[in-house]
């Protein structure tokens, strides 16, 4: 019981996340959860104004009930395998965050810094959160998939558009770790 | 992951892609059908670098800024963290964005 109340290893996530992409190519899916998005936006009536919005929703609800699911893995982790401390953060990257305003790295898997509830009463707390998630929904689709279709999916298949992906996320990841919050979180801290 | 001070992220999807890799090269050798006896759902991507390199771009950044792409978005949500729910409402509207401006893009 203590072995799976730590954090995973690496080298048990990532083959699991291939048994999952294994699993639903088995299923005659595909493992790319950032479809969804557009699903939920159908649903949500997107479809009767713009016509990228106009599929065969009963074609995606598998996807929709995988995220259920991982959901619910969420909630199940939370609350029986979770114990103190959920990350494991280098010496170094711990230093910077401090230095960044961030007081107590690693203790949570969010910090509260950015994603408490007393966040929410400050206008800059509700903007990074909602303009991160627009990047990610608009990036993703843009891209035509996320980490899931392309950096697991696309790249296990060989896809060269997929590593093209995946540099791109890499350009975006550096520049906003090392360009943009730095300033970010001077200005707001 | 992007301080290059852990090497956890990378060992995570590094060891994915290369099961996955293997896997995939064997299931197309020995032509594995999905349970449904159809074809497995491995289909090529047309090439292209416009969309894949900016629309790549805009999302790497969207996921350094929250830590979290669209499937831990639901899973932290699922263990209680309820900001992510704006990091969800933000998807969607970002999702629909595209949508809206997508002739006007190049792709």
């Amino acid at each position: 019981m203590e072995l799976i109340t730590q954090p995973w290893p690496w080298y048990v996530a990532g083959p699991l996340i291939a048994m999952v992409m294994f699993a639903l190519l088995y299923f005659g899916e595909s493992f790319g959860i950032s479809s969804n998005l557009r699903t939920l936006c159908a649903i949500s009536g997107a479809d009767k104004h713009v016509a990228f919005f106009r599929i065969k929703k009963d074609q995606h609800i598998w996807n929709l009930i995988f995220v259920i699911g991982a959901l619910l893995g969420g909630y199940l982790a939370h609350h029986y395998l979770v114990t103190e401390s959920p990350l494991v953060l280098s010496e170094k990257t711990s230093l910077s965050l401090e230095q960044l305003g961030f007081q107590t790295p690693g203790t949570e898997y969010l910090p509260s810094e950015i994603f408490g509830l007393a966040r929410l009463k400050s206008f800059s707390g509700w903007a990074i959160l909602l303009i991160g998630g627009v990047l990610v929904g608009f990036g993703a689709r843009y891209a035509g998939g996320c980490t899931s279709g392309h950096a697991i999916s696309g790249l296990s298949n060989l896809q060269l558009p997929s590593l093209i992906a995946v540099v791109g996320f890499f350009i975006g990841g550096l520049l906003m770790v090392h360009l943009i919050m730095p300033l970010l979180f001077a200005v707001i801290n | 992951m992007f301080s290059f001070d852990a090497f956890h992220m990378y060992g995570i999807i590094g060891s994915a892609v290369i099961i996955g890799a293997i896997g995939i090269i064997f299931l197309k050798k020995l032509n594995i059908k999905s349970m449904y006896k159809t074809e497995l759902n491995l289909k090529d991507k047309t090439f292209s670098v416009p969309r894949y390199l900016i629309g790549g771009i805009l999302f790497g950044l969207g996921w350094a800024l929250v830590g979290a792409c669209p499937g831990p978005i639901f899973i932290l949500i699922g263990h209680g963290y309820w900001s992510m729910v704006i990091v969800l409402v933000g998807a969607v509207i970002g999702t629909y964005m595209y949508g809206v401006l997508r002739s006007r893009l190049p792709h």
